[in-house]
């Protein structure tokens, strides 16, 4: 455990092992205050975290209504999930949710970042006004201002009907004028979907940052060997990013799995019109404490665990195919 | 370096308060006795409701008068209904339940099977005078013979208008014989003469009350008394049916406008004065009395087609008043519950907001006083008395699931997703996969 600089003596291998032992002794009682300090924490992990976790996996396995006790049911509830229409309709909305919105999001994010990344005056005004939206936009406020401007006399209903757009829609996407967004199945899922979008201020951050670290060597040599704006982004910039644009997108999809306060509040808790917003985690939640089966909501819960992780694996897969680290030599 | 030192001693107060407030519900998870700490005396009393912001300041100051005459505290927790039911089962799971709750028809059976009431026999009729009640409205609160709950007021279903736009569209207010077909013409009629966006009825196509009136008047029950349907699946198609056509002949808003809105009493059709009639339970009258300028009409639902046939209306006794099986101190939240339903000098604060009050002392001390509304809500009720059927059975404890299932399958009939048979055919197969599980 020691290391030893030069080969010790046989005369002061006996001082060596005191000096050792009594070292020992003061680490250990160093040790032991901070232990005690980091007590609270343990007990935290294990009593508010571990505990509830491990609990859940129990109740997945059970029928359990939350005022009596719970008893065991085997695979009951992951068997009843497959008959549930509702699970069904939830799983569909959650990834339409996360396959559109994160890639969409991601990529604004880096748009913005890319048109935000130069020195111009103001420009911190800029970028804080782009960064505001998420810092709102998880909220109940934002989600209630989501209603009125999608409902049939909001905002978006206005300004087409001022501007006479809605006409036009009418023709080419066969949407009839004063169609309420967030009351019309086909459109609800889509009014959550430019929500998260709008919230790209977090991976935004993080592109400005990156983008602040390319070489500008780089850049400029492309320059000078006659690459414009177009290609020395999609040549330079992008794959120089691209260990970040995974990075984002990664945790984008997790939140997206996860999203519940906006679908929650636009369709009022019940993820309608239809189940069209009934995303995986507002279902779960209604299982659990309306229709108080904490079984099949648990068991849910778990499968979304596994969900989470099979696509994170996926992605973390395909990234040798396109994300470059500044290490790596790519050769063609 | 203090500063950093002292940052840590806050971040591990906070960790332990956070684990100190953990411990009690852990430690009250493995106690399958539901005891409660027992421990009672002199500390203060916790009382649950759902309800509204006029609801939580009567039932407040009814609360603190109590409060003034015995000296105990009362902790007052309102919600609203859907936060509520959450709140409950979490804390009745972890076994720390408020002293008093409110309680609904819809419920009790359940919370009762799975033991989380209290049986209230031991303080019947002292503090409890439960003579003062119709004794029908007592027996929905008593399970295999035991009392769990007693009703603090009832209801009916009123068919609520507004009588603004019934003058607007040159209608007059109906009277108690209106029949469905005569509803459905009255309601298109009024679409017609009234301006774009203003309706005769309120689409209740997703609304199981009014469905539970049509079917009694057909002899029919959502329920039967051992918690099988009590209806077919053509009952529902052809219910689906009216209201579609409905909305065809422009009677009624459409799926898309109904499904927008959030349903919230200030969101009706008949207090925006974009509806002449409104589906629902006559201690609403009260309300949007407050909400709209319009004069405010109500009758009955719209009567079956077949001559003959029962009105369908029945009294609901509306809020329960209950006792936890895990109450810290059942006697004080006892006393509470008597004052707030039998003393009629506490039980008056509360007005007719929850419905007609069951006792009848408070009833009686209410009366001198009665402002237009609440007596308009009294005299519906009254005049109803004789007139009403049975009480329903208490309904499954999968109501509420089944009663989503319904406003599910009507918006997927309703936006052309399936057909109405469909659409029928599958709520009545999921209603009755949810009363098997």
């Amino acid at each position: 455990m020691v290391t030893e600089t030069r080969p010790p003596g046989p005369v002061d291998r006996a001082e060596e092992r005191a000096r050792a032992a009594r070292m020992r002794r003061a680490r250990r009682r160093e040790r032991r205050p901070v232990f005690l300090f980091m007590g609270p924490w343990f007990f935290g992990l294990f009593a508010l975290t571990a505990g509830p976790i491990l609990a859940s996996l129990y109740f997945s396995f059970t029928d359990y209504n939350l005022l009596g006790s719970p008893s065991w049911s085997g695979l009951d509830n992951y068997a009843g999930l497959l008959d549930d229409v509702h699970y069904r309709n939830s799983l569909r909305v959650t990834f339409i949710y996360v396959v559109v919105s994160v890639p969409l999001a991601t990529a604004a994010a880096l748009l913005v970042a890319v048109m935000l990344s130069g020195n111009r005056r103001g420009i911190g005004v800029y970028r804080s006004t782009y960064y505001l939206p998420s810092l709102l936009g998880g909220s109940v406020a934002i989600a209630v201002l989501w209603r009125q401007i999608f409902g049939a006399e909001g905002l978006v209903n206005q300004v087409l009907a001022a501007t006479g757009l809605d006409r036009v829609i009418a023709l080419v996407f066969d949407v009839e004028p004063g169609t309420s967004w967030i009351g019309n199945p086909k459109y609800a899922l889509n009014t959550l979907i430019i929500l998260n979008i709008w919230q790209f201020g977090a991976p935004m951050v993080i592109f400005l940052a990156g983008i602040k670290q390319i070489p500008q060597d780089l850049l400029e040599s492309a320059a000078v060997d006659g690459a414009g704006r177009v290609q020395r982004f999609f040549r330079v910039t992008m794959p120089l990013l691209s260990p970040l644009i995974f990075f984002n997108l990664v945790l984008g999809m997790i939140s997206a799995f996860k999203a519940f306060t906006p679908a929650f509040v636009v369709s009022g808790g019940r993820g309608g019109p239809a189940d069209s917003t009934l995303f995986y985690t507002l279902h779960l939640y209604a299982t659990a404490f309306r229709f108080r089966d904490m079984g099949a909501a648990s068991a849910m819960a778990w499968i979304m665990l596994v969900i989470i992780a099979v696509f994170t694996a996926g992605m973390f897969l395909t990234a040798r195919y396109w994300v470059y680290y500044g290490d790596q030599v790519k050769l063609r | 370096m203090t500063k950093i030192s002292r940052r840590r001693m806050l971040g591990g107060a906070v960790l332990l308060g956070a684990g100190a407030t953990g411990l009690p519900i852990l430690a009250a998870c493995g106690d399958d006795n539901g005891g409660g700490d027992g421990g009672g005396g002199g500390g203060s009393l916790r009382f649950a409701w759902w309800g509204n912001p006029d609801r939580d300041a009567r039932t407040n100051s009814a609360v603190r008068l109590w409060s003034e005459k015995t000296g105990r505290n009362v902790g007052t927790e309102p919600a609203n209904w859907q936060d509520y039911w959450d709140a409950m089962t979490t804390q009745l799971a972890g076994n720390n339940p408020p002293d008093l709750m409110q309680q609904d028809y819809q419920y009790l059976k359940e919370y009762v099977e799975n033991g989380a009431l209290l049986a209230l026999d031991d303080y019947v009729p002292d503090p409890l005078n439960t003579s003062q009640i119709p004794e029908d409205t007592v027996n929905s609160g008593r399970f295999d013979g035991a009392l769990y709950a007693i009703s603090m007021g009832y209801n009916t279903f009123a068919l609520v208008s507004n009588q603004g736009v019934l003058a607007d569209a040159g209608e007059e207010q109906p009277d108690d014989t209106i029949t469905w077909s005569e509803f459905f013409d009255l309601a298109v009629r009024i679409g017609e003469k009234t301006p774009d966006g203003v309706f005769g009825s309120e689409n209740a196509m997703n609304a199981m009350e009014p469905f539970e009136c049509w079917l009694r008047q057909r002899g029919k029950e959502l329920y039967t008394a051992d918690g099988q349907l009590a209806f077919d699946a053509a009952d529902v198609e052809e219910w689906f049916n009216y209201w579609m056509e409905m909305i065809e002949a422009g009677g009624c808003p459409s799926t898309e406008a109904d499904a927008e809105s959030t349903g919230a009493l200030e969101d009706r059709g008949v207090p925006k004065r974009t509806g002449a009639f409104d589906f629902h339970w006559s201690n609403v009258i009260t309300a949007f009395y407050d909400l709209t300028e319009d004069p405010i009409g109500v009758s009955m639902y719209p009567q079956g087609d077949s001559p003959g046939s029962p009105n369908g209306q029945y009294y609901k006794a509306s809020m329960y008043l209950a006792v936890p099986s895990g109450a810290s101190d059942p006697e004080a939240a006892v006393d509470l519950m008597s004052a707030l339903i039998f003393d009629p000098e506490i039980a008056s604060e509360l007005g007719f907001e929850r419905g007609i009050p069951a006792a009848g002392p408070v009833r009686e001390a209410l009366e001198p006083d009665l402002s237009e509304s609440e007596r308009l809500s009294l005299e519906f009720v009254e005049r109803l008395e004789g007139q009403v059927g049975p009480v329903p059975p208490p309904p499954p404890g999968a109501h509420g699931q089944i009663y989503e299932q319904f406003t599910y399958y009507s918006e997927e009939a309703g936006f052309g997703n399936l057909s109405v048979a469909d659409a029928a055919a599958q709520f009545y197969d999921e209603a009755n996969r949810l009363l098997e599980a």
